[in-house]
């Protein structure tokens, strides 16, 4: 560890000390199940707490102050900060750790922040779970020089350029920057969800009137370390519904002309910075320290205290007192913790050992997070997957790729486990999920899924209550340890491309485009039915569901013609089949009205016979109620006879057998309206 | 590049020169230069810049370029005098074919009508461009990128100010251009104007995973030159709907780099692929290749031009910068031999004097390009403007700002201030006029 130097200290200290907010909690649930025993900050990477990497980078940037927020696992983070070397009297910072366990959010802790009243100058924001190499006496430099300009200024964003694809920019998670190209003032930014898939992304023109050149970046590493200044705590607590710092905060200062206040984008190349915010990413930094991208951060610093890391040819880290045997072999990028013992056969590449692990003969592991005290016995495989503190592998087992075994989990013998699969000591017992306790209450554990001693349930992530649950599994998917890039897809084949020139886009786009609109139009009518569906059973008034539909109708940007198409089936649905005519005479009498409703002039008197007709075509067993509807509709005076017999009179698209039967049905009725108006007329004359 | 083309081989018998590129130059008939362009003055080719046609300009930088296969194509009303200025009085090299379409014909329409002609890759470009960029660096950089097409973009060069003509001819009225440029690069992956978007800028993620940093550029403008692929014709003939090179053709291509879907609904990927690249076959086994985008059988490049002068003279307002310009720069003598100045008459430095023409004493003119044949009377202030050919100005005239149409005379005490008189007008003595178009009026059919 490079000790801060002195005279950077003193200068600091007479102008002011410098202080850094650290964020030990995530906030979300990434890593569920692990995190329900250790918090996210305190889990192992390359063998380190988590909170080391982001404190060692605090003190190298020579702040003295740090407030940890933290909100589950205070106890276990305010032991391990009082035992680790940052509370020893040499150690350059002060931690001072607050516990807001009510805090939801960002938003929360920084207007406790506030509320303290602790912060004194700009200070550095970090969320407690940052590896990087990043020199933060250049950014603090750099954001004190833009306030000197731009007194507006109130926050930099240190942001990394990477390739869109880049294995620590966890895909979802990472918005787009909008920047002016010249001052890099951050103008605008749009977070970006593959699940739903965003199509487009869309900001104000008024951007442009103030910056001339901007530039849109879908490059960047948000690495989610903010200089903030003073302001910032005061103005969350101004705006208490700020949760997220980014779509939230971010979002509300730049869209806000009551604020003028500005936001600046530090951009940075050459160094590391990375966030861990999910497996996927936990992943990928593990190997880039690994690979040294993170140097001078790396095991051979051995940053804890008691550390003994070599580095040696081939990527291999080893303490002391590890036991190899002979004829074990270590592939590429191998980490291995003190008095950890691996027997004979052993194929490892790609992976990181804890401390005090025993790795029985046989075992091949292949990018697999080991943790502490892991007890792994004969012929086991695992892949890509993370075993925490104290499992154990009986012998046989194969754990596929993506799978979590949490703390004290004890699997076989003989079993496999599938990709993805997530297991824990803790029955699901969640205060939200009482009926979860009921079921497990007795449930033993599921021997056929792991093994016979196996110990631990499965654990499924909560699945939300909201419609799009398939599209937040798909994106929690996204985020886990072993999910391929290639899967995603990320080009717009399968949407509209864009129309040039009029008269050719008709038959070129036809095929995208209505896609689209049919998706919409079936959501409509999803809706309508719905809707209709709640005023059947609730008996609401005509009056107040056509209103219902209009504004439905003006919400989704549909016509009259669509909403009848929505309207009449369900309408005609309510008919009771069995009780033909006189369930028909009810629900028509109740809400044929409606119906007329929807109509305004003798083209849609017409349209809406067509709309009939086509109806009962196509469902054969609605065919019977035409020429009820049909009379009734028009004793309610829905329908007139000069609409009907004009719909009658004109010609069948083509000869289709369903539709002129059905007007073979009506056709008594309608020459009894022929007649009628000619007797009409008669009298008339 | 292809020495042994076949087709190759007639255009240099024709020529007596190889060459790699043709260039269309559209000389429009110039709707936004009214009354300049009306028929009893000149086509919008032929208005004068420091007494030169603006064709002469842009037939100037071919030449330097290079570039003998040129084909001027022109309206109707424009032909007589345009082939007549190309027969007589055109100085250069060049030996440009003049060809005449309908009036209303789009630019690529233009090409469509001509793509029998068009052999090589080619230059699209419009009259009204006068720029110094010198032509090899531009070529060089559509040599080496060899895209689909290159497009020319430029910063506009601050005006100066004390305009030849009304204020309401400011570019102000100019729809705002957005042009989205992949900073890497240099590809142009985005045109819009602002006329065409509402209050949103949106753009399709599927650009942005392809392109991840865009620089979006809202003070440039579109010079209206672009070198195209020759397979470009081809998509041209095959797509009716395409009818302008501006807002028809280049949004396609453009969409097209990253749009699979456009590619081969528009047929475009079998086009690309029938042109035999010689050029890439031979980079390709150069150290330099660059892999990423051998896939994409469309790459749009922008070169903008920053450092030098560029502009296009297709408003009054930009035609007035354009002549001041080209004026400052004029080598040639700035008062023609021929020119018969009264001794108590004052030219100042700044301003052109064109052959034959008679200025009398106790006139002054500053900051003016005066054309040839006219007669200038006494004690006449001319200020800040442009007076073409064969113009009568009679005594104590003062005008400031304008510009004065071949033909036209304006009679004695005369004060014209940011007005165009259009051509043969007669402006009747004292005259007061401001911001005014003095025109005769024709029926308007």
């Amino acid at each position: 560890m490079p000790p801060p130097s002195k005279t950077s200290g003193k200068n600091l200290e007479a102008e002011s000390i410098l202080q850094a907010v650290v964020l030990a909690d995530s906030f979300n649930e990434r890593f569920r199940p692990i995190t329900l025993d250790t918090p996210r900050c305190l889990l192992p990477l390359c063998n380190t707490p988590l909170i080391e990497y982001t404190l060692e980078l605090l003190a190298v940037a020579g702040v003295q102050a740090v407030y940890l927020f933290c909100r589950e696992h205070s106890e276990t983070i305010k032991n391990y900060i009082k035992k680790s070397k940052w509370s020893r009297s040499y150690s350059p910072i002060k931690i001072i750790t607050i516990v807001t366990p009510e805090a939801r959010s960002v938003g929360d802790a920084l207007r406790e922040l506030d509320a303290k009243q602790l912060i004194d100058s700009d200070f550095i924001l970090i969320s407690g779970d940052v590896v990087s190499n990043i020199q933060l006496e250049k950014v603090l430099d750099a954001h004190r020089a833009r306030k000197s300009v731009d007194s507006n200024a109130i926050m930099t964003m240190v942001v990394k350029e990477a390739s869109p694809f880049h294995r620590t920019r966890s895909l979802g998670e990472s918005p787009i920057f909008v920047l002016d190209t010249k001052t890099n003032e951050c103008v605008h930014c749009e977070s970006v969800e593959l699940y739903p898939r965003k199509r487009r992304m869309t900001m104000d023109m008024e951007v442009f009137k103030k910056h001339a050149d901007v530039q849109i970046r879908n490059d960047l590493i948000d690495c989610q370390i903010d200089i903030c200044s003073v302001e910032v705590p005061a103005l969350f607590t101004e705006n208490f519904d700020y949760q997220d710092i980014r779509n939230d905060f971010v979002h509300g200062i730049l869209t806000s002309d009551l604020l003028g206040k500005t936001i600046y984008c530090h951009l940075v190349k050459d160094v590391y910075a990375a966030r861990v915010r999910n497996l996927h990413t936990y992943n990928a930094i593990s190997k880039d320290v690994l690979s040294r991208w993170t140097y001078p951060i790396v095991p051979d610093s051995n940053l804890q205290e008691g550390d003994s890391y070599e580095f040696m040819r081939g990527h291999i880290y080893k303490e002391k007192d590890v036991s190899l045997s002979r004829s074990c072999s270590l592939g590429e990028k191998v980490l291995i913790g003190a008095g950890t013992e691996i027997a004979e056969n052993v194929k490892i590449t790609n992976s990181v050992i804890g401390r005090r692990v025993t790795i029985g003969p046989n075992v091949e592991i292949d990018g697999a997070y080991i943790w502490d005290d892991v007890k792994i016995k004969s012929n086991c495989s695992i892949f890509r997957s993370i075993l925490a503190n104290n499992v154990v592998l009986e012998e046989n087992v194969i754990v596929k790729r993506g799978c979590l075994l949490s703390y004290d989990v004890v699997i076989g013998p003989n079993v496999t486990l599938e990709p993805y699969t997530k297991l824990t000591k803790h029955k699901k017992t969640s205060e939200s999920d009482n009926e979860g306790e009921e079921s497990n209450e007795n449930k033993a554990y599921d021997s056929t899924l792991i093994g016979e001693h196996g110990q631990g349930y499965i654990w499924s992530d909560k699945v939300s209550d909201t419609d799009d649950d398939e599209f937040d599994t798909k994106n929690i998917q996204i985020a886990g340890l072993a999910h391929d890039i290639s899967n995603i897809s990320l080009t717009d084949s399968d949407s509209p491309p864009s129309v040039i020139y009029e008269s050719s886009s008709d038959e070129l786009s036809d095929s995208g485009e209505s896609t689209t609109e049919e998706e919409s139009l079936k959501e409509f009518f999803k809706e309508v039915s719905q809707t209709l569906e709640r005023a059947f059973l609730d008996g609401h008034a005509v009056e107040i569901a056509s209103l219902e539909l209009n504004t439905l109708r003006m919400a989704s940007n549909t016509t009259f013609h669509d909403l009848r198409v929505g309207v009449i089936p369900t309408i005609l649905g309510q008919i009771d089949i069995e009780n033909l005519l006189t369930s028909a005479e009810e629900i028509l009498e109740q809400w044929g009205p409606l119906i007329g409703k929807l109509i305004h002039s003798r083209q849609d008197q017409i349209d809406t016979l067509y709309i009939l007709q086509d109806h009962c075509a196509i469902k054969q067993h609605h065919a019977k109620l035409f020429a009820p509807t049909l009379k009734k509709l028009y004793l309610l005076d829905v329908l007139d006879e000069d609409a009907i017999l004009e719909w009658n009179s004109s010609e069948l698209a083509d000869n289709d057998s369903s539709k002129s039967s059905i007007r073979k049905k009506v056709a008594p009725f309608v020459k009894w309206l022929e007649e009628a108006e000619v007797e009409d007329s008669d009298s008339d004359d | 590049m292809l020495p042994f083309d076949a087709n190759k081989k007639q255009s240099k018998q024709k020529h007596g020169r190889y060459s790699e590129f043709q260039a269309i130059v559209l000389a429009g008939y110039g709707h936004r230069l009214y009354p300049l362009s009306e028929d009893n003055n000149l086509p919008k080719a032929l208005l004068p810049l420091a007494n030169k046609p603006m064709l002469y300009y842009v037939l100037d930088w071919l030449e330097r370029a290079g570039i003998f296969d040129v084909l001027v194509i022109t309206e109707a009303n424009g032909e007589y005098k345009i082939g007549h200025y190309l027969k007589n009085d055109y100085e250069g090299k060049l030996k440009p074919n003049l060809e005449v379409v309908r009036e209303d014909v789009g630019t690529a329409d233009v090409l469509r009508i001509f793509s029998e002609k068009i052999k090589s890759d080619f230059i699209v470009m419009s009259c009204d461009l006068v720029f110094d960029l010198v032509p090899h660096r531009l070529l060089d950089y559509h040599r080496t990128h060899d895209p689909t097409f290159t497009a020319l973009y430029f910063e506009p060069n601050k005006s100066e100010g004390g305009g030849g003509s009304s204020s309401s001819y400011k570019d102000d009225k100019d729809p705002k251009q957005f042009v989205g440029v992949d900073t890497n690069k240099s590809r142009i992956v985005y045109v819009a104007s602002s006329a065409d978007l509402d209050e949103e800028f949106s753009l399709r993620m599927s650009l942005l995973w392809k392109f991840p940093c865009i620089d979006i550029h809202t003070n440039l403008q579109d010079a209206h030159l672009y070198i195209f692929k020759r397979w470009v014709i081809d998509l041209i003939v095959q797509r009716k709907a395409i009818s302008s090179v501006r807002e028809h053709l280049v949004p396609l291509l453009i969409k097209c780099q990253y749009q699979k879907k456009l590619l081969d609904s528009e047929g475009i990927n079998k086009l690309a692929a029938t042109y035999e690249n010689y050029q890439k076959t031979a980079i390709q086994y150069s150290a330099s290749w660059n892999d990423d985008d051998k896939n994409s059988p469309v790459r749009c490049q922008i070169f903008i031009y920053k450092t030098g002068f560029c502009g296009r003279g297709n408003t009054i307002y930009k035609y007035c910068d354009l002549n001041r310009h080209t004026t400052k720069i004029h080598i040639d003598p700035r008062v023609s031999p021929s020119a018969e100045i009264n001794s108590k008459a004052q030219v100042g430095s700044d301003s052109l004097v064109g052959d034959d023409t008679k200025i009398d004493e106790r006139t002054s003119i500053k900051r003016s390009t005066i054309g040839t044949h006219c007669a200038i009377g006494k004690n006449v202030k001319i200020s800040n403007s442009i007076l073409m050919d064969n113009i009568v100005i009679e005594d104590n005239v003062k005008l400031d700002g304008c510009v004065v149409c071949n033909g036209a005379k304006i009679m004695e005490k005369s004060q014209l201030k940011d007005c165009e008189v259009g051509g043969g007008y007669v402006v009747v003595s004292e005259t007061q006029a401001k911001n005014e178009q003095l025109v005769e009026f024709r029926d308007l059919d």
